[in-house]
């Protein structure tokens, strides 16, 4: 009897370490005004962003869960730790005066290294808290700001973060979006000047340790005029047997002509509720470019989103999400052309496996005055046993005749046809399925720079025992 | 009046895009539609009480806003038919009527169905509700045109059951409407059993068009084809829901599915959501969709060959309707969809 090609579960035993939490400060469990206030106390808010948490947690009430998407009944708002201090707690630019176990686990994670060898910038929060960040001198020389958002929030760019903080994401976008306005700490303010072309990513990672908590970081990127960033993103925890929580916000303004590239690679532990927003707007001839891998988490709801506000704005995104045995991914995106000229591009790949669920969900919007404008999507799935389960659904909205939309979709199994080309060319069946599987989600990999490349690859391993049955 | 959710998605998405379903105030029913009926004499006709598991597109909420009308007309098909059965329903002011057929097509025989609808113009509402049971190596090929007018309100509303080897086959065109709701939901539960589902429709003014296709594959080796092909001008509106759903089981099914929309005004709304929820390994799925205006091209070689943008359009949108319309087998049905852009009726 011929066997199937498996595809490894993602081993995750790398990012399982954790360190007690004992002499950290935490608020209570659960979600009050006076949790809030206490949040707000600690953070020494200013007071119109008091006022902000405290209305946003009145959103919060008022709002319903989503009736759409998977269940999220697991998370009990009630059990969950909204604000965690890691004990001596203090921002660092110098990773030796960063406390032992915290500098361990980004070491762990590889952090430090990365940073010597390919960024121009790391920002690392520990469960609330940032706890490192720092900028290479040449690159703080062009001006960029590259900071903790509770700094910027009291600096000489209080302004702007007034101006700009969840005026994108409104907490009353929906129920975890006013909840993230409610109790959000950490995070990172980016402001990239006009003309500035940075030539090595910022890169930001985020570690959840403590049992039963949230993390609600909130990322402010402001790319100036003709000026462009390439921004990554890494996130995980360790696995835990209570419901952790995920509800960070990214906002992003990209100027006339500049670039963003937003990476993410998200690697949560398998009890993680992942609730997160992200948003771009565009000005004229910018560009937004997601790149997403999403492979950790028990239920994500996410999908980016980009508001195409300026004339001959472009967006792309390029995804690759992997289900496994008790995981529930719910991804994709949202894009608004709301100008004349603007364009999107949409490539994603799902796989699901032992039981795994993915479900690709989308919408394209094109506004009445969004005339020229043109969007494409591609979403390919691949099932890879019949205990898992597969979904796509992408929503099309055109409000003019100037446009040119076009969406295609593919499901289904390794194809035999293309196993039987391969072979004919020389290749063993366990070699020629091996290859297209691993090249099923290439799209992705091949965007990311070659360190992150190689994790992804890595997190996706391939076994393959004989032929597929 | 009563408000329905009508063409409900089997799988929601984001409610702010507002395509889940669609609400609608209906009228109350005032009776019975008086559809004028032609069967061939081989057909046995009577009246039966309508399935209460049926299980249409339009969904459950419609299902029980004409549960008061029990009986359905009753067509039982039992040989190879070269005539079809006709039903012309039309609807008139003031009126809000229903009609629930029946249609079962016995083991190993073709059946044929036309039914057309129109109205004289004023604003009655009409919901019709077909249930279809195709036996095992059947097959039902259903043709229907729908010229409503803008005035008038139809819902119309298809479940079909297939058994082993069956096959339906539908052809549905509309042209214009004010609010027209087309439901179909198939169960392909014998095994290589087929549907094949075309539209096309040509929606102008202030219409507007509310689509729920549906593609149940629970039987191994089934397969659907599903095509839409329409334009909108004017102010005109169209929601498109087309899903096609392998349920864990149906081994070696397929399913494939497209739509192409031609936007001739910059006042037209077009809504796309399709569909492809899957549980099972062994199938293999495909949807696709274009949306927009004429291809630079196309419009660049007929320029130059001394026709302008109007006429290129004109033409364009006639060739669409007439690719589907030549599906339609009956010469009578198909007259109708192509005279439509001659005579405007």
């Amino acid at each position: 009897m011929k066997e199937k090609a498996v595809v490894k579960d993602i081993d995750r035993s790398m990012y399982d370490f954790r360190y007690s939490e004992d002499d950290a400060y935490k608020v209570d469990e659960g979600l009050t005004p006076d949790i809030v206030k206490q949040i707000s106390k600690e953070k020494n808010d200013p007071e119109w962003m008091r006022d902000f948490r405290l209305k946003s947690l009145d959103i919060y009430n008022q709002i319903p869960v989503p009736d759409w998407g998977p269940s999220i009944e697991g998370l009990d708002m009630d059990h969950i730790v909204t604000y965690v201090r890691p004990h001596d707690n203090k921002m660092e630019n110098d990773w030796e005066n960063v406390p032992t176990d915290i500098k361990d686990t980004f070491e762990k994670l590889g952090i430090p290294q990365a940073e010597r060898k390919s960024l121009a910038g790391v920002g690392a929060q520990y469960d609330s808290e940032l706890v490192y960040h720092n900028v290479k001198d040449s690159v703080a020389e062009k001006g960029v700001v590259y900071t903790d958002i509770e700094s910027a929030l009291h600096g000489e760019y209080a302004d702007m973060i007034k101006e700009h903080f969840m005026k994108l994401v409104p907490p009353t976008d929906h129920k975890f979006a006013a909840l993230h306005g409610a109790v959000w700490s950490g995070g990172s303010f980016v402001y990239v000047p006009k003309g500035v072309h940075l030539d090595f990513p910022l890169q930001s990672y985020f570690r959840l340790n403590a049992k039963g908590a949230g993390q609600f970081e909130h990322t402010l990127i402001i790319v100036d005029d003709d000026a462009y960033l390439h921004f990554i993103e890494g996130c995980s925890a360790p696995k835990y047997n209570v419901a952790n929580l995920h509800a960070g916000c990214v906002e992003l303004f990209i100027g006339k002509n500049a670039t963003l590239r937003y990476s993410t690679i998200e690697n949560w532990s398998k009890n993680m509720y992942n609730l997160n927003t992200k948003r771009a707007r565009v000005e004229e001839g910018g560009k937004i470019e997601w790149i997403s891998g999403s492979f950790g988490s028990h239920v994500s709801y996410l999908y980016p989103m980009s508001v195409l506000s300026g004339k001959g704005s472009r967006s792309e995104f390029t995804s690759v999400t992997f289900a496994g045995k008790g995981q529930n991914l719910d991804t994709g995106c949202k894009v608004v052309h709301a100008a004349p000229d603007t364009s999107s591009y949409v490539n994603t790949r799902s796989i699901s496996k032992d039981g795994g669920i993915s479900t690709f969900r989308s919408a394209v919007t094109i506004a009445e005055n969004a005339t020229g404008s043109k969007s494409s999507v591609s979403c390919q799935s691949l099932m890879l046993d019949d205990i898992s389960r597969s979904d796509t659904i992408p929503a099309m909205d055109i409000r003019t005749s100037d446009a040119d939309v076009g969406h295609e979709a593919k499901i289904g199994r390794i194809s035999d046809d293309v196993v039987f080309y391969l072979m004919s060319r020389g290749m063993s069946e366990e070699d020629a399925r091996a290859l297209i599987v691993s090249g099923f989600a290439d799209n992705v990999g091949k965007e990311l720079p070659l360190e992150y490349a190689v994790e992804m690859n890595n997190l996706i391993q391939l076994e393959m025992k004989g032929a597929i049955g | 009046m009563s408000e329905l959710k009508l063409n409900v998605l089997p799988s929601p998405t984001w409610n702010w895009l507002r395509m889940n379903d669609t609400s609608y105030q209906a009228k109350n029913l005032t009776g019975g539609a008086a559809p004028k009926v032609c069967i061939p004499d081989k057909v046995r006709a009577g009246e039966e009480t309508f399935p209460k598991e049926f299980d249409g597109g339009i969904g459950r909420e419609f299902t029980d806003f004409l549960d008061k009308e029990e009986k359905a007309r009753v067509f039982d098909i039992d040989y190879d038919m070269a005539d079809p059965i006709r039903l012309r329903y039309q609807t008139g002011k003031d009126q809000a009527v229903s009609d629930r057929v029946m249609i079962n097509v016995a083991e190993g025989k073709k059946g044929l169905v036309v039914m057309n609808f129109t109205s004289d113009g004023s604003d009655g509402q009409l919901a019709v509700q077909t249930a279809v049971n195709i036996a095992k190596d059947a097959e039902l090929t259903l043709f229907s045109v729908m010229r409503t007018g803008d005035g008038s309100v139809l819902m119309n509303d298809i479940g079909t059951q297939i058994g082993d080897g069956g096959r339906f086959n539908l052809v549905q065109i509309v042209l214009g409407g004010k609010d027209i709701f087309l439901g179909v939901k198939n169960h392909l539960s014998g095994t290589a059993s087929e549907i094949d589902m075309k539209l096309g429709y040509y929606m102008t003014g202030d219409d507007n068009l509310d689509v729920n296709y549906i593609a149940s594959h629970t039987g191994q080796k089934t397969k659907c084809n599903i095509y839409a092909n329409g334009i909108l001008r004017d102010r005109s509106q169209k929601t498109f829901r087309g899903t096609i759903d392998f349920i864990k089981g149906c081994k070696g099914a397929k399913g494939d599915e497209l739509e192409d929309v031609l936007l001739m005004d910059k006042t037209v709304r077009n809504k796309t959501i399709p569909v492809i929820l899957c549980a099972e390994e062994d199938v293999e799925g495909n949807h696709g969709a274009t949306i927009g205006k004429l291809a630079s091209d196309i419009l660049f070689y007929l320029e130059s060959r001394g026709m302008d943008q109007s006429e290129v359009y004109e033409m364009m949108a006639r060739a669409r309707i007439d690719a589907i319309a030549d599906q339609i087998g009956d010469e009578e049905t198909r007259k109708l969809a192509k005279d439509y852009f001659q005579t405007g009726e």
